[in-house]
């Protein structure tokens, strides 16, 4: 298996960075004001990337479950604060919220997966670990994102729905209903979308990857489709329940929607 | 909700217990102070306007009777209170309370289905689950709405069912506001909040308008006719910037920018 697999040095990354001259040319020539940008970028992503292969190659020869965890639980928080970064209004315990709910949907998958389907022993072995919650995390972070933004949208947008519904005694969930089910539905859809298509308008990266390193397609296929089913769970896990928290946070126990403690990020 | 209050004209003799009671509530917006410590008293059967200039709160002052707002502490931290049918508003279910307390929109919100569905879908609701949508009773209303044929004037509800089967979101500012007073009227309140509920309506429409609600006000409840101890009298707050309008339909006035003690 590992004998077609080619190793890339130094050079042949450098060698590949001079594509960047036709982004960087593109921009030049049609003036899109985004030279200075593909180069921080693609400075930034050689820089990200790097370190994390570095920081990667470190804890898999430590093979230490603390060590592992505590990995895990960064790319987790690092993952729950980009998620509230691409909403455009915020409350006080969002970033917590999103932290809960990644991290409820992150673990669930991920014990399923590592421990019920691969069954690796021991279960944070680093090689499986990280590829996996990498996805995970991925995909969680934007179904929460969309969720959060849509129903925090909706809520402002369709307050006084919101509000005829109260006064008629409805309670705040009943009040609340279409808009959470639209905001699932709305973060669900883009992963039932590239499901339906899956392996015929996209070829997934893992898969890709796993057929460089010399797997069979045959092979990587199988992984993928086990990956895909962990994603969209964790993914549709997620989103319900930052939802759920975001409507606790946003209405209070006397059925009243509580809109003051929205903010709009400018 | 049997409480005996006395509903004769002599209530001011007897010692009464208000219907629904506000004491105390004031409401800030940032710095300002738009109302402080208020109190007001709503009898069992009584017509009451709340006036006040622009921007005095008058509909934030229905929405907190509405429990839509969260009462704050006034100017000296002390807080105020809300009560309906002697219980204060800690004491009541939200939605119960709610669904005999209600709060009318002045620009009524809908969703995107027929009239007919948007006042069906109420009584999905759990506080309405003992109620039954009535669809003689919405034609009835309806009716009552209708101007006589002669009139020239092209307002006012030709054909109740053909009204009940449009879509919602086209009505007219004026037949939104109609359907929106009968989709809280089908739930049998006891209390109406009312903020300038015939602000769209013409002058023809709104005397039909005021001439139901007067009626409806005076009817008793079905479901305290065959009680002997049937002593609750529907009432209401009526928000209007039309002095002759609350003329006719209230018998006791409540300025927000005079009594509220600034």
């Amino acid at each position: 298996m590992e004998t077609n697999y080619i190793f890339l040095s130094s050079g042949q990354l450098l060698f590949a960075s001079l594509l960047m001259a036709v982004n960087i040319g593109l921009s030049i020539v049609l003036k899109l004001g985004l030279t200075k940008q593909w180069g921080i970028a693609s400075l930034r992503m050689v820089g990200q990337l790097l370190m994390v292969g570095f920081l990667l190659d470190w804890v898999f020869a430590l093979n230490n479950p603390l060590w592992i965890l505590g990995v895990a639980f960064f790319m987790a928080t690092v993952a729950s604060i980009t998620a509230v970064g691409r909403t455009g209004k915020r409350f006080s315990t969002i970033y917590l919220n999103s932290f809960i709910s990644i991290l409820g949907a992150a673990f669930f998958v991920m014990f399923f997966a590592l421990s019920g389907i691969l069954q690796i022993d021991p279960w944070y072995s680093p090689q499986y670990l990280f590829p996996l919650l990498g996805m995970v995390l991925g995909n969680t972070l934007n179904g929460i994102s969309l969720a959060l933004e849509r129903f925090m949208e909706s809520l402002s947008v369709r307050r006084k729905e919101v509000e005829m519904l109260l006064s008629l005694g409805a309670t705040s969930w009943e009040a609340a209903h279409e808009l959470i089910r639209d905001a699932l539905r709305t973060s669900m859809i883009p992963t039932l979308n590239s499901m339906m298509v899956m392996g015929i308008v996209s070829l997934p990266g893992m898969m890709t990857g796993q057929i460089l390193a010399g797997v069979s397609p045959g092979e990587a296929v199988r992984y993928q489709i086990m990956m895909i089913f962990v994603i969209a769970t964790a993914a549709a896990l997620g989103a319900t329940l930052i939802v759920v928290l975001a409507f606790r946070a946003l209405f209070n126990s006397s059925h009243q929607l509580l809109l003051e403690r929205l903010r709009n990020v400018t | 909700m049997l409480h005996s209050t006395g509903i004769s004209s002599g209530r001011t003799s007897q010692k009464y217990e208000p219907l629904l009671s506000a004491e105390n509530l004031s409401r800030q917006i940032s710095t300002n102070w738009i109302w402080k410590n208020i109190s007001l008293d709503l009898a069992s059967g009584e017509r009451l306007a709340l006036t006040g200039a622009s921007g005095s709160g008058k509909s934030l002052l229905l929405r907190t009777l509405a429990g839509l707002d969260v009462i704050t502490a006034g100017p000296s931290a002390e807080k105020g209170a809300i009560s309906f049918a002697a219980k204060s508003l800690q004491e009541w279910e939200m939605p119960q309370y709610r669904s005999k307390v209600c709060y009318i929109q002045q620009l009524p919100a809908f969703f995107e289905e027929t009239v007919e569905e948007n006042l069906k879908r109420i009584f999905r609701l759990k506080a309405h689950q003992h109620l039954q949508y009535d669809r003689e009773k919405i034609l009835n209303w309806l009716k009552e709405l209708a101007l006589p044929l002669t009139s020239s004037n092209s307002s006012g509800i030709a054909d109740p069912s053909r009204f009940l089967e449009r879509p919602a979101k086209e009505l007219s500012g004026g037949e939104a506001q109609i359907a929106a007073l009968l989709r809280v009227l089908q739930l049998e309140p006891q209390v109406l909040l009312l903020d300038e509920p015939t602000s769209s309506l013409d002058t023809e429409l709104t005397k039909l308008f005021e001439k139901l609600l007067l009626k409806w006000q005076t009817e008793i409840p079905e479901k305290q006719q065959n009680s002997p101890i049937s002593t609750t009298q529907r009432a209401w707050i009526w928000v209007s910037h039309n002095p002759e309008q609350l003329q006719r339909m209230c018998s006791r006035t409540f300025r927000l920018d005079r009594d509220n003690g600034n």
